[in-house]
């Protein structure tokens, strides 16, 4: 079952990652050349890849397996954390839902003021927009996919579950050539958010020595508290919000 | 310094108040809890983490919900 959800953890958190990084690559082809925003993704994810190469090893290598594991739980937990806490805001409607279209119009408004320089010389100003976006979406992707990876029991589902969602989310890129902005990603986040947050307090609990009552179920009813926690918090937030 | 700013906010998150409190909840949970209760830590001490973490993520909320 930990297969499951780690690959599932893995697929949902790069699609939404994923998503954000193609809105602004799309934004930049549709209203710059397509050539430079490819060459500025391709250096972004060139970039991206050499990081992976870098924390990859330098976590599974050079830590020990109790503090590997309380490490990887520290690092998913102040992903997930921040990610439930957004998402609890969004739902309760006390912060903006999230939107790939939003990052696409945001994306095109950037570079409204830069002319576009005749063919056949570069637009650092394009390339440089697309390579700013797919990195620090990138560099997310890196974060988590390389925590959920660094587990004493394997690279494979969190690895199998990113490349499902590079493929995905590129074909719906190649055939839309638009942001996808029917996908709910505020709901999306939120359930990226209870996965790792509780993924995240289940390696951490582990590597301080914890066995986990019913063994890997246990990620079960721990990401049942968060999110249980969450909608409880969300309804009262937006409750309140509502005048008498 | 800008990118320096992004990067900070991308792995500490939009405020101080979740790194804090992870990090107090597991410094608790090592140097305080499992120490005095070690006969139930094996079993238990997961679910002292587990509330701890759901008590800074109902307080980050709370504080990201108040008016500015």
């Amino acid at each position: 079952m930990t297969f499951v959800l780690v690959a599932l953890g893995a697929a949902v958190a790069v699609s939404v990652e994923l998503l954000e990084a193609l809105a602004i690559v799309l934004a930049v082809g549709v209203s710059r050349r397509w050539t430079d925003a490819l060459i500025g993704a391709a250096a972004a994810v060139v970039a991206c890849g050499l990081l992976a190469a870098l924390v990859g090893p330098l976590l599974l290598e050079s830590v020990p397996l109790d503090a590997l594991r309380v490490t990887i739980g520290v690092l998913l937990l102040l992903f997930g954390l921040e990610w439930l806490r957004k998402g609890t805001l969004r739902l309760a409607g006390r912060r903006a839902r999230s939107s790939s279209l939003a990052e696409y119009v945001e994306a095109q408004e950037e570079l409204e003021d830069a002319p576009l320089p005749p063919v056949g010389q570069a637009d650092w100003a394009g390339r440089l927009v697309a390579f700013k976006g797919v990195l620090l979406e990138g560099v997310e992707v890196v974060l988590i996919v390389s925590a959920l990876a660094a587990r004493p029991s394997g690279s494979t589902p969190a690895l199998v579950g990113s490349a499902v969602a590079i493929v995905a989310v590129l074909a719906a890129g190649v055939w839309l050539r638009k942001p996808l902005a029917r996908i709910p990603e505020t709901e999306l986040k939120w359930g990226v958010g209870v996965l790792l947050s509780a993924f995240g307090v289940f390696f951490a609990a582990e590597g301080l020595g914890v066995e986990w009552p019913g063994g890997d179920v246990a990620l079960l009813y721990v990401a049942a508290f968060f999110a249980t926690v969450s909608q409880v918090h969300s309804r009262v937030l937006a409750r309140e919000a509502i005048p008498a | 310094m800008n990118t320096l700013r992004t990067l900070k906010k991308l792995v500490l998150g939009e405020t101080w108040l979740l790194p804090v409190g992870v990090a107090m909840i597991l410094l608790l949970a090592a140097l305080v809890i499992r120490p005095l209760a070690s006969g139930t830590w094996d079993h238990l001490g997961g679910f002292a983490i587990l509330v701890g973490a759901g008590v800074v993520l109902v307080l980050s909320v709370a504080r990201g919900a108040r008016p500015r």
